[in-house]
């Protein structure tokens, strides 16, 4: 192409001649704030799509580093000083820098090489002050800047684009060779208009993301005047907002021959809505003052072409000026238009159209007018390939992201200190089977009784199944170790061992058989089970013994028994009974358990509310669930209870309630009815205090550190200890004591009111005489009764904690009375009276847990068969089970969202002490 | 962020020591409105406060010149919550200034702005003052460019003037006092700045320009203007709860733009990019709610907080959530799209009826819509999804007739929905 000689006509500097000359296959490209979180993610698609055309980049303090691409690596310095030194070669700057370092950034640009042409400042919301600072130090300097709040340029002859994003993630899709050039205000529009004018035939040779800041460096004026000399552009597509007299500056200079300008422009003025607004809304510049609104800029622009506003019904109403158009959809058509009336031809075959194509259309059975009713189409390619892989997709999806003090499913309302988990309050499930809550946990949704029913044979087996780590439990207990330590060994031990690999591995696989025939739906389908069973040769085996057909039979009928059978619980049964006599095939009640579990999580996986993951790792939380509970056996040689359901024999033992599994572990005696309540109460009560406990942190940090389910499991406990859940025996502790050799439960339950009341008056006074003492003594630390007083919940006359309050309104309504629960209730009245408290302190939820286990082992402690140390074990043995449960919610959280190593504390946040 | 009159203006003066009229507030007691009176031969001007920027107050009939403390009572009774409409809307005044009249023979007009023509700061003097600028002949104001990094130096000043025929005695003492507007201009963040009348007040026989009434507007990016420790209602006439509250998410990276449009209207838009925000609030028009930019590629947590905050607002009443914008070149639609739909999850028992209309191209654009489809579908709400091969303005073309049959059908949807 042969340039014409050039007389810059403008009164301020400007370098830029041509069009072709801003941004081209010899443009060599630096990038500041190069690793900064819109380059990392825009820089490497424009340096494949250029050919490689960035040197480099800075990073204030990251010299050395690099930024990978598939074009290569881009070395990255610390400061412009330093690629210069490297020996590398730029003409044009490119600014990512947050907007207080724009001005500093452009300097140093413009100090430190020699060779620089041009800057373009992508940053957006930079300080007008700033930006006239940047215009005159440019101008002294001789250089053209872009922006800011530009996206950049982009040359679709050379396939180079410089600055932001144009064309998005898929440059070459939008930028395609052609003779239109676009400026635009408006960075997403110069996108958009490149694609709509690909209807009507037409591609781009270079557009322009002037940005619409107040100050634009490279405003209209230039653009148009680098058009004409540009010999590939036959037209321009301007796109232009409120506020400024940039249009009207270029406009009168064409009309006064200062630029010289023959080509037709297609122009579109938007925003006449904003002619009364007193602040800029969108654009920063894009406010008007007194004549350049919106309305001003359409008169100067029809004034200019000396025709009205474009009509696509009178396409002919077109002047060689070019014409404006009231919005962009209007764009192809005037432009094809323009170009004929200039003789010029399309640059290629009309691509698509802009008629309303639907990819998706849901009416909910609304019956809408006719004209309203609109079929979806299939989306162009290659966007139909992408719907067809994204409906494959099973289960919701999180962003990863750091979630060291942060969690997807719990949190503590500070007012009224209750813990929520998936959004219900624990109050509310409090009730739930313990069961159900451990299902709840990783699925968000609490399944019903009948389905609890089908489910708890499971969790059972996992209990059974887990007892074979027990050995490790013992020898640890023996040696000394805390529950949490001695649980933590099982858990441990157990690893990712061949039957969490094996659910994992059915379960993923259950999920890729059906989901994109059933989608949502589990009813059974007998044509599609019969298609399925030809594929037997897809799970992975293992040794199958009796028990395991056994058991499998008998989890079927159970699903039977409740009518709960699903398409995957029939397709196990089937599966087994068709395969019998294979000895490679699946492990029939691992396939059957995997089954069941999946039909639970069927709803919230198929709805999106958990993902694949979850569903997959369910079954192996409830089998480590299954591993703590048998593992926790005191005496299990001793216990009836665990010896019958370890052995697997008679297999009702596994319809047992799961709370009642826990007690009987424990306990090795069928819990009352009353027991059991309160038990599941507790269970419930305690399985979360939200994810900044450490227990809670104990999982999650091990989740971060990139680890096995059981091991984050283990992670819980470790961070558990005599402080963080044995300290509830400190309340059992301070009641055995007060109460001395008083036993309600020798007594009618009618006296127990008077009686303890009478104690609870000596337990005050005793203490209101210790603390004055103390006191006395100067000793301000002296001891505080355990669970009564809360920080919340203080100060009123007579104190209550909501939490405490519901669960024993819960208890009366059952018709139960906790003796225990009822004295702490006495006590802090009495504290009051006797002076020892200035008002009745509340009795806080810590008492239901310390009550409620008092109450479980009370009559054995008297009975001597249960030691204090035993005592002390159960106590922290029951805060584990029910944190397990918390935790495997928090466990699922993190390892949906987290990044590895997220926990961990920046060395800056870290102080050193002395 | 705007300002206007004396009462908040006259802290900016006094930073750089330009020579303010005297003013009391309206807690003035009758003593010093006496005084003030009795000082400036024998008038004072009472003025209506307003919030925000608003002008044309004189041509409104809204500023008063009194003779006694009677006077000054009852135009304090008569202005202090006077109603003022301008530029398209009305605002209330809630106080009254009392300023010192100051006799003079001439006022001038001055103010600082960055010129789009010029592309430099600007001084523009009219030696006219109380004049609204656009309306005045070119021969009769001087525009003054100058180099932002040595400001305006007297010399500019004083041509400008003679050439403007300022009688010459007023000269000197304007150019002593002008060029510190400028230091005002440059160091508080100021995007326009302009001092409507100056009048030169005669001080035993040396003359000192008074600024009499000032107009303010601050940048909004520049976080400079919050050394003057203005109280953030100072300007809280400029934006609604709403707009208050998405304002506080206001970060470099991501817009949150909004502006409250019509509390009446039926179609709550999400819009991406300012040039769909330009496009869409035009076509949509009295139906739209809100007009919004969310572009920018705004991290999850800050399109959710947004989200959050508009649904509060809106949803209820909004017959359709349209969420539109071009091909995005860098928004990522999946973040965006998650953190709205999250939101709509948690917000829809607001309003179960919502329809939505979609239309987006961008950055992992299915995984967005089908994202958002599968949450629509869970919710059993109604939508259409257009991709970027649908023209943006006939899905916002669309998205009014839809509005306008859902408002014709609303008894026929709400038994639907009861059903």
């Amino acid at each position: 192409m042969s340039k014409k000689e050039f007389k810059l006509p403008f009164p301020y500097y400007v370098g830029i001649k041509s069009l072709d000359e801003i941004v081209n296959k010899k443009t060599r490209v630096c990038i500041m704030n190069i690793l900064g979180g819109e380059s990392s993610t825009v820089t490497p698609v424009s340096h494949r799509y250029s050919g490689g055309n960035v040197v480099a980049g800075v990073q204030y303090g990251r010299s050395g580093s690099k930024l990978e691409t598939p074009a290569g690596d881009i070395p990255v310095y610390g400061s412009i000083k330093e690629v210069i030194s490297a020996g590398h070669h730029f003409d044009t700057g490119v600014v990512y820098l947050p907007p207080t370092a724009v001005n500093h950034a452009v300097s140093e640009l413009c100090s430190q090489n020699d060779d620089l042409k041009k800057i373009v400042i992508v940053t957006e919301k930079i300080a007008v002050r700033d930006a006239r600072y940047i215009r005159w130090g440019c101008q002294q300097r001789g250089v053209d800047v872009f922006g800011a709040n530009s996206l950049g340029i982009a040359n679709a002859w050379d396939r180079v684009r410089v600055g932001g994003a144009l064309g998005g993630d898929k440059p070459e899709e939008s930028l395609v060779k052609g003779s239109v050039a676009i400026y635009s205000n408006s960075g997403n529009f110069c996108t958009t208009i490149s694609e709509y004018i690909k209807t009507a035939g037409f591609g781009t040779s270079t557009i322009l993301s002037s940005g619409k800041d107040i100050y634009i460096h490279f405003a209209l004026p230039e653009f148009l005047y680098a058009a004409e000399n540009d010999p590939r552009t036959k037209v321009a597509v301007v796109y232009i907002e409120p506020g400024g007299y940039y249009e009207k500056m270029a406009l009168d200079w064409i009309k006064d021959g200062t630029i010289p300008f023959s080509k037709p422009i297609v122009a579109v003025v938007t925003g006449r809505w904003k002619k009364n607004l007193a602040r800029a809304v969108g654009h920063a510049g894009a406010i008007a003052g007194g004549g350049d609104d919106a309305e001003a800029k359409e008169k100067w622009f029809d004034t200019y072409f000396g025709v009205s506003e474009f009509n696509e019904q009178k396409p002919t109403n077109v002047s060689e000026k070019g014409v404006r158009v009231s919005t962009i959809q209007d764009i192809p058509a005037a432009v094809a238009s323009v170009m004929k009336k200039i003789g010029q031809k399309s640059d290629f075959e009309p691509i698509g159209d802009l008629s309303l194509k639907p990819w998706f259309v849901n009416d909910q059975k609304i019956e809408y007018s006719p004209k309203l009713i609109i079929k979806p189409v299939e989306a162009m390619s290659p966007y139909n390939i992408e719907i067809k892989e994204a409906n494959k997709q099973v289960g919701g999806q999180f962003i990863r992201e750091s979630m060291r003090n942060r969690s997807g499913v719990s949190y503590m309302d500070s007012k009224s200190q209750i813990t929520y988990i998936h959004n219900h309050s624990l109050l509310h499930i409090v009730k739930y089977p313990f069961a159900a809550t451990s299902i709840f946990a990783v699925t968000s949704q609490i399944p019903d009784e009948t389905e609890t029913k089908v489910l708890t044979p499971v969790i059972n087996y996992f209990a059974a199944k887990g007892s074979k780590y027990i050995n490790q439990a013992i020898e640890a207990r023996k040696n000394g170790a805390s529950p949490n330590a001695y649980l933590a060994a099982s858990v441990l031990t157990s690893g990712n061992n061949e039957m969490y690999q094996l659910l994992t591995e059915y379960t993923s696989k259950l999920i890729d058989m059906f989901y994109l025939d059933i989608k949502g739906d589990l009813h059974i389908k007998d044509k599609l089970i019969a298609e399925k069973l030809k594929e037997k040769s897809i799970f992975s085996t293992s040794k199958i013994t009796e028990e395991d057909e056994r058991v499998s039979e008998y989890l079927n009928s159970i699903v039977k028994k409740y009518g709960l059978e699903t398409i995957f619980t029939r397709y196990a049964a089937e599966y087994n009974l068709k395969n019998k006599a294979d000895a490679k095939r699946a492990n029939p009640v691992l396939l059957t358990i995997a089954c069941i579990l999946l039909s639970s999580a069927w709803k919230p996986l198929a709805e999106k509310q958990i993902t694949r993951k979850n569903a997959e790792d369910l079954p192996t939380y409830l089998a480590l669930n299954g591993v703590i509970v048998s593992c926790a056996a005191l005496n299990s040689d001793k216990n009836s209870f665990y010896q019958e359901l370890t052995a697997l024999k008679k297999l009702d033992i596994l319809e047992t309630e799961f709370t009642s599994t826990c007690f009987q572990v424990l306990f090795n005696r069928v819990p009352e009815e009353k027991e059991l309540f309160e038990l599941n109460a507790l269970l419930n009560l305690t399985i979360t205090n939200g994810a900044g406990t450490i227990s809670a942190k104990g999982s999650k940090e091990s989740v971060s550190a990139g680890n096995y389910i059981s091991t984050a499991y283990a992670g819980f406990m470790m961070n558990t200890g005599f402080v963080h859940g044995g300290n509830g025996y400190e309340a059992v502790d301070f009641l055995i004591n007060e109460l001395g050799d008083y036993d309600p439960y020798t007594q009618k339950q009618a006296s127990w009111d008077k009686n303890l009341e009478g104690m609870a008056d000596k337990v005050a006074n005793a203490y209101n005489e210790y603390k004055k003492q103390e006191k006395a003594k100067g000793n301000n630390d002296y001891k505080k009764i355990p669970c009564t007083n809360h920080p919340v919940f203080k100060g009123k006359p007579v104190n209550i904690d909501p939490r405490e309050d519901y669960v024993r309104g819960l208890f009366k309504e059952k018709s139960l009375v906790n003796p225990f629960l009822e004295f702490y209730h006495h006590l802090v009245v009495k504290l009051h009276e006797v002076g020892a408290t200035k008002n009745v302190f509340c009795v806080n939820i810590d008492a239901v847990i310390a009550t409620v286990s008092l109450g479980l082992f009370w009559k054995q402690f008297k009975k001597n068969e249960i030691s204090e140390q035993e005592m002390q074990d159960i106590v922290f043995t029951l805060f584990l089970f029910a944190r397990m449960v918390g935790c495997s919610a928090e466990i699922a959280d993190h390892r949906n969202r987290g990044t590895n190593m997220d926990c961990r504390t920046p060395a800056s946040e870290m102080t050193y002490a002395r | 962020m705007q300002l206007t009159g004396l009462k908040y203006g006259k802290k900016i003066l006094d930073m750089v020591e330009f020579p303010v009229a005297s003013m009391l507030d309206e807690e003035a007691s009758h003593d010093e409105i006496k005084k003030l009176i009795d000082a400036h031969g024998g008038k004072c001007v009472v003025k209506p406060v307003f919030q925000g920027g608003v002008g044309k107050k004189g041509k409104a009939g809204l500023v008063r010149i009194v003779s006694s403390v009677f006077e000054a009572i009852e135009a304090k009774k008569d202005l202090f919550f006077a109603k003022h409409s301008t530029a398209g809307r009305t605002v209330q005044a809630n106080g009254v200034t009392f300023e010192g009249f100051i006799p003079s023979d001439a006022e001038i007009y001055v103010s600082i702005t960055s010129s789009t023509i010029l592309r430099a700061p600007v001084m523009t003097i009219i030696v006219e003052g109380g004049v609204d600028v656009e309306e005045v002949d070119e021969d009769k104001k001087r525009v003054i460019p100058f180099n932002p990094i040595t400001g305006i130096k007297t010399f500019h000043l004083v041509n400008a003037l003679n050439e403007l025929n300022c009688p010459a005695k007023y000269i000197s003492p304007l150019v002593q006092q002008l060029p510190k507007l400028w230091q005002a201009y440059d160091n508080y963040g100021l995007l326009t700045l302009e001092l409507n009348p100056i009048r030169m007040a005669n001080m035993g026989g040396r003359f000192v320009p008074m600024a009499c009434d000032i107009k303010v507007g601050f940048d909004q990016d520049n976080p400079a203007h919050k050394r003057l420790g203005y109280a953030e209602e100072t300007f809280s006439s400029d934006i609604t709860q709403f707009e208050a509250e998405v304002n506080m998410l206001r970060t470099y990276q991501g817009q949150s733009d909004v502006t409250e449009l019509n509390k009446e209207g039926s179609i709550l838009p999400f819009i991406f990019g300012g040039g769909a925000n330009s496009a869409a609030t035009e076509v949509l028009g009295d139906k739209a709610i809100i007009s919004s930019d969310f572009g920018g590629n705004p991290p999850y947590e800050k399109m959710k907080a947004i989200s959050d905050i508009c649904f509060k607002h809106w949803l209820k009443k909004a017959n359709i959530l349209l969420v539109i914008g071009g091909k995005a070149n860098n928004t990522d639609i999946f973040v965006t799209f998650k953190a709205i739909f999250d939101s709509l999850k948690e917000n829809i028992k607001l309003n179960p009826d919502i329809q939505i209309v979609i239309g987006r191209g961008g950055p992992n654009l299915i995984k967005g819509m089908v994202y958002a489809r599968d949450i629509m579908d869970t919710l059993k709400v109604p939508y259409r999804v257009f991709g970027f091969d649908s023209s943006m303005v006939g899905v916002l073309q669309y998205t009014l007739q839809l509005d306008d049959w859902v408002i014709e059908n609303k008894n026929k949807l709400q038994k639907k929905a009861a059903s």
